[in-house]
C-alpha cells in the first residue's frame, strides 16, 4: 500500500498528471526500498564487521594468531559441534545458568517483595543490598571457594548473585511505586491483606518483576565465563579458557560469537514469553 | 527514519578506527632498541617478579644483563608470566616480547600456531615433576587417578607431564577428570579437598607436604619424561639486531656455566630461592642431581629428541594441530658462537638422544 502511496506521490513530484503517459523508471528506482531497509538494517553492522575481519585477516593487520580468519573460525566450530564437544560443554554451561538464575529468582522475588511491602526492613536491608549490588562478581570468588570448594557449586553460586540484583532492585520497584489510587481503590473496597496483594500489589508489580527477571538471565549469562574460570570441567567459558591456553583463538573467538547469539536468543525467547503471558493475563492486567 | 548518510558515516568511521588500529608502530632505532624485553614463565611466590630454575634466573637475579646493556643506554624490561607459556605465546604474537625461557610445550604450541620465534639455547633441562594428593587421600599410585579430580595447567608443559605420567599406567586424560587450575589455586585446592591430585613441580609441595597438608605420590625420574624447555627469540629482533643477540646469549651462557659449577651450587639456590621458594626447598628439589645436567645450554641431540617426543605427544593428543621441522626452529649459531667466545665450547658434553652422555673417545 505503501509502495502505491509512494509511487503516486512521486509521480505528483514530477508534475505529471495521472493517466498521462509518463517513461517507466526502471525496477530498481520504482520498487520501493523501505521494507527492506527496515529488516535489513540490524543486518548490516554486523555484515560490515564480517567483512572488515575478513579483510584484516586476508592482510593480516594483526597477528594470524591474535586475529585468525572467519573461516578457520567457522571451520574450528563446525569441527567441535560435530564430534559433539560443542554440544558437551554448551549443556554444562546451560544446567549452570538455568540453576543459578533459577535460584536468584526464587530468592530475589522473595526478598524484592519484602523490601518492598516493608518499609523497615527496606531501612534495614536496602543500603547493604545496595553496597553488594555494585560489587563485581569475580571479587566473590575468594568468598565462594570458602563456602563452596573448587566445585560446580561454586559457579553456580556466581551465577546467582549476578542475576539477583536485578531481579531484588526490580521487585522492589514493582512493589513499592503501586499507583497510590490503586491502594486508595483499594482500602475503600476494604480488600483484606490477601486481596490487597492478589489482585492489586501483584498483578501491578509482575510488569516491573518480569523485567526484573528478564534482566537477571541477561546477568546471569554475561557471567557464565567468569564464573566457569575456576575448577569446572565442561563449559563453554571452559572451553575458552583452555582454547586460549593451546593457543587456539579461532575456537576462543567462536565460542564469543555463540556466546553472544545465544544470550541474544535466550533474551528474546523471555520476551516471547513476557508476551504470551500478558496476552494470557488479559488487557486488564 | 534512518538517514543514508547516518549509516554510511558509521560504516567509514569502523573503517577508518580499524585502520589507524592496524597502523604499525612507528619506531625510530638507529641500530639498537630502546629496550629489551625478556620473559620467565611464572612468578614467584605471591605475584613476586622473581623465578629461579634457569641460568637466564641467575642473569636476571645478578644484575648481568642491566650492566651489559646499560652503556649502550638500553632499558631491560623483564616480564613474569603468571600463566606460563600461553601468556608468553600471546607477547610474542603482539610484539610485546623479544626474548623469553619456556618450557617445551610452551614452546612446542607456540611454533606450531606459527610464531616467528627462534630457538636460542636449552634451559630448565631433565625438570622434574610431581603430583600430589591430600595427605588423608585413599589414592597411592597414578593407576588410582582414574576418574579423579586431577589438576593440571593446561598449555605449559605440566600437560606434558600429565599426559607422560597417566602414559605409564595406560591412562590417559579422558579417564581421569582434568581441571585446569593454575600454580596457586591448585595448592588452595588440596588444601580445601576440592581437587583429588594436582601435577607440578615438586618444590611446589613442599610446603604442603611439611605442612602435613599433601602427600606425594609420585616424582619423575627418567630423562625421557622429564620437563625440558628453551631460551628463544623472536625472529625479527634477531634479524635486526644480531649483535645485541650475540652480547645477550654471552651473558646467558655465562649464567649457565656458573649454575653448572658445583662449587656455586648453594649460592645459585639462594639465589633462585629469592622467588619465595626458599634456599632449603630447591636444594631438596635438586637432590643429588649434578647441576650441569639441568643447566646445560646445549641444543644436542637430547634436546632435540625430547622435543621430538614433545611434538608426536602433542599432536597426537591434540594439543596442536599440526607438526613443525625443529632444525628450522632452531639457530645453533648464535650458541656456537657465545661458546667460542667465552672459550667453553668443552665445558658441556652434548647428551645423546637417551640422555647419557657422548663419550669421547
Amino acid at each position: 500500500m505503501s509502495e502505491l502511496l509512494q509511487a503516486t506521490a512521486a509521480q505528483g513530484r514530477d508534475g505529471l498528471r495521472a493517466g498521462s503517459a509518463a517513461p517507466r523508471r526502471p525496477w530498481f528506482l520504482r520498487w520501493s526500498w523501505s521494507p527492506l531497509r527496515s529488516r535489513g538494517a540490524p543486518l548490516l553492522v554486523p555484515l560490515a564487521l564480517l567483512i572488515l575481519w575478513q579483510v584484516a585477516a586476508a592482510r593480516g593487520w594483526l597477528a594470524e594468531q591474535i586475529l585468525p580468519a572467519p573461516s578457520l573460525v567457522l571451520q574450528s566450530l563446525a569441527g567441535l559441534a560435530a564430534s559433539g564437544e560443542l554440544w558437551e560443554h554448551a549443556r554444562g554451561s546451560l544446567l549452570r545458568v538455568g540453576t543459578g538464575f533459577g535460584i536468584a529468582a526464587v530468592l530475589g522475588v522473595s526478598l524484592g517483595a519484602l523490601l518492598g511491602a516493608s518499609r523497615r526492613a527496606e531501612a534495614y536491608v536496602l543500603p547493604t543490598f545496595e553496597v553488594y549490588a555494585q560489587t563485581p562478581v569475580i571479587a566473590w570468588i575468594p568468598i565462594g571457594i570458602l563456602l563452596f570448594g573448587i566445585s560446580g557449586k561454586l559457579a553456580v553460586f556466581l551465577i546467582c548473585i549476578a542475576a539477583l540484583v536485578p531481579v531484588v532492585m526490580n521487585t522492589f520497584k514493582g512493589a513499592r511505586h503501586i499507583p497510590p489510587a490503586y491502594l486508595e481503590l483499594a482500602r475503600v473496597y476494604g480488600l483484606s491483606r490477601w486481596r490487597l496483594f492478589s489482585r492489586v500489589v501483584a498483578p501491578a508489580a509482575l510488569p516491573s518483576i518480569v523485567l526484573g527477571l528478564r534482566m537477571g538471565l541477561s546477568q546471569a549469562w554475561l557471567t557464565l565465563v567468569a564464573a566457569e574460570l575456576v575448577g569446572i570441567e565442561r563449559g563453554l567459558g571452559v572451553l575458552i579458557v583452555e582454547s586460549r591456553n593451546l593457543f587456539q583463538l579461532d575456537i576462543v573467538l567462536g565460542v564469543i560469537v555463540l556466546l553472544g547469539l545465544a544470550g541474544f536468543i535466550l533474551d528474546k525467547s523471555f520476551v516471547m514469553l513476557e508476551r504470551r503471558l500478558a496476552s494470557w493475563r488479559g488487557p486488564a492486567g | 527514519m534512518n538517514t543514508p548518510s547516518t549509516l554510511q558515516n558509521l560504516l567509514s568511521f569502523t573503517l577508518a578506527a580499524g585502520l589507524l588500529a592496524a597502523a604499525p608502530t612507528v619506531r625510530a632505532d638507529e641500530g639498537r632498541p630502546s629496550v629489551i624485553r625478556i620473559g620467565f614463565p611464572g612468578t614467584g611466590t605471591g605475584n613476586r617478579p622473581v623465578l629461579g630454575g634457569a641460568a637466564l634466573s641467575t642473569a636476571h637475579l645478578k644484575g648481568w644483563v642491566e650492566q651489559e646493556f646499560q652503556k649502550d643506554g638500553i632499558r631491560i624490561e623483564w616480564n613474569h608470566f603468571k600463566y606460563a607459556g600461553p601468556g608468553i605465546n600471546e607477547a610474542f604474537a603482539n610484539g610485546l616480547l623479544d626474548f623469553s625461557v619456556e618450557g617445551d610445550l610452551g614452546m612446542i604450541i607456540g611454533r606450531s600456531a606459527g610464531l616467528h620465534t627462534k630457538v636460542l639455547a636449552g634451559d630448565f633441562m631433565r625438570g622434574r615433576y610431581a603430583v600430589a594428593v591430600p595427605s588423608e587421600s585413599s589414592i597411592r599410585t597414578l593407576a588410582d587417578l582414574k576418574g579423579r579430580r586431577f589438576a593440571v595447567a593446561k598449555g605449559t608443559a605440566i600437560q606434558l607431564c600429565e599426559v607422560r605420567a597417566l602414559a605409564k599406567v595406560g591412562l590417559q586424560d579422558k579417564d581421569v577428570r582434568a581441571v585446569n587450575i593454575l600454580g596457586a589455586n591448585a595448592t588452595d585446592a588440596l588444601q580445601t579437598k576440592d581437587i583429588d591430585a594436582v601435577i607440578g613441580t615438586p618444590a611446589q609441595f613442599f610446603p604442603l607436604r611439611d605442612r602435613g597438608v599433601a602427600r606425594i605420590i609420585y616424582e619423575s625420574n627418567t630423562p625421557e619424561e622429564q620437563i625440558s624447555g628453551g631460551f628463544v627469540g623472536d625472529e625479527n629482533f634477531i634479524r635486526k639486531y644480531p649483535e645485541i643477540t650475540r652480547r645477550l646469549l654471552k651473558l646467558y651462557v655465562k649464567a649457565a656455566r656458573f649454575g653448572s659449577d658445583e662449587a656455586n651450587r648453594n649460592t645459585v639456590f639462594a639465589l633462585w630461592g629469592q622467588d619465595g621458594t626458599g634456599f632449603q626447598y630447591y636444594k631438596e628439589s635438586y637432590r643429588k642431581d649434578t647441576m650441569i645436567e639441568h643447566q646445560t645450554p646445549l641444543l644436542d641431540d637430547y634436546w632435540v629428541g625430547r622435543f621430538q617426543d614433545g611434538v608426536a605427544e602433542a599432536l597426537k593428543y591434540k594439543l596442536i594441530r599440526k607438526p613443525f621441522d625443529i632444525e628450522r626452529w632452531l639457530d645453533r649459531n648464535v650458541l656456537d658462537a657465545a661458546l667460542k667466545d667465552l672459550g667453553l665450547e668443552h665445558y658441556w658434553t652434548p647428551y645423546r638422544r637417551d640422555g647419557r652422555p657422548l663419550t669421547r673417545s
